[in-house]
């Protein structure tokens, strides 16, 4: 009984997923947390790596979509909507993060720490943390841009949208973060 | 001039696309300079990596968690609602004993005195400072 049940709610539409929602139906609500975790982790770790906060912030995702599952309107795919989510608590947990860094010694250690001490022989498709650390090097507006792109699989014109941007403002932001990118990894990079 | 705009055209291949011109013009370039196609093949490597950094997962209890904290906002949320609606009982029940009160003390005063101002019917009169500190005139205020 309660696998058929399971296997019905894993086969609705997001529509009927979020109407179930709002009549106050749990198992929809894990349903589609269980759809959409994964891109909210990819998002999350890309905009602050791996860190303690991480969990936290992607639990508050999913919380503030359960309150405001009211006030959703479906204008957005719920996926870009949870994404949005997703970025503007990372944007706050950078912002609280330079706060911390600027009263603290934090910000004097994490610039000792430089992307060359991970291992300078490893190869960019060898060690995720090379990456990981070059794009938390990237000023948030630029990693923005990269992760929805690049990480999560936006086109242009959805990260356009989910950021608020014009479409030109996301290509030329883009391209400079991949410019800077390509400064911090130059070591890694194969000379083609 | 002309090789930073051949580099944004690089750049914006990989998300956009680009003009009949545009895309000739980039062929070209990349069949001719070396320089150009070892950028190009610097950056598909990084954005290829930067994709495999994807894969990350939340810890294994993420769900429970999250409707574990919704639970208990709803519980507490439940605790404050039980408060507030044995607050407003109470406080009625005080203000129906205050109305009825207050309605016996202004029909009291009306039955007993001929004062129809609103001290009168309250019983608040009020003594001026200066009969206050004079008692031949204290009394005289009191109608004695």
């Amino acid at each position: 009984m309660y696998l058929a049940r399971d296997y019905r709610i894993n086969h609705l539409d997001e529509s009927e997923l979020i109407e179930r929602c709002r009549n106050g139906e749990q198992q929809a609500f894990s349903e589609i947390i269980r759809r959409y975790k994964g891109k909210i982790a990819s998002t999350i770790f890309g905009m602050l790596g791996r860190c303690d906060e991480a969990d936290d912030i992607g639990q508050e995702v999913f919380i503030r979509f359960y309150k405001s599952v009211n006030n959703f309107r479906g204008e957005s795919a719920l996926g870009t909507y949870l994404t949005r989510i997703a970025i503007n608590l990372s944007l706050n947990e950078i912002k609280r993060r330079k706060l911390r860094s600027f009263l603290s010694f934090e910000k004097l250690i994490e610039e000792g720490k430089d992307i060359m001490d991970i291992d300078a022989k490893s190869s960019l498709d060898e060690n995720k943390e090379i990456i990981q650390k070059a794009i938390q090097k990237l000023s948030s507006k630029y990693r923005s841009v990269l992760v929805l792109r690049l990480i999560d699989d936006y086109s242009t014109e959805e990260t356009a949208k989910i950021l608020n941007l014009p479409v030109g403002t996301v290509l030329s932001r883009l391209a400079r973060a991949q410019i800077k990118l390509r400064e911090y990894l130059k070591p890694y990079l194969s000379e083609i | 001039m002309k090789n930073k705009k051949l580099e944004l055209l690089l750049y914006k291949s990989f998300d956009s696309h680009l003009t009949k011109e545009e895309a000739e013009l980039l062929r070209q370039e990349l069949q001719s300079s070396k320089e150009l196609r070892r950028k190009y093949n610097q950056i598909s490597e990084i954005r290829k990596a930067v994709s495999n950094t994807a894969e990350m997962s939340f810890d294994p209890f993420f769900e429970q968690h999250i409707l574990s904290k919704i639970n208990n906002t709803q519980s507490e949320r439940k605790y404050i609602n039980v408060f507030a609606d044995s607050l407003v009982f109470s406080f009625r029940k005080v203000a129906l004993i205050a109305s009825f009160l207050l309605v016996a003390l202004i029909s009291y005063n009306l039955i007993s005195g001929n004062n129809y101002s609103i001290e009168g019917l309250l019983g608040t009169s009020k003594t001026p400072i200066e009969y206050a500190f004079d008692s031949t005139l204290n009394l005289f205020w009191s109608g004695i």
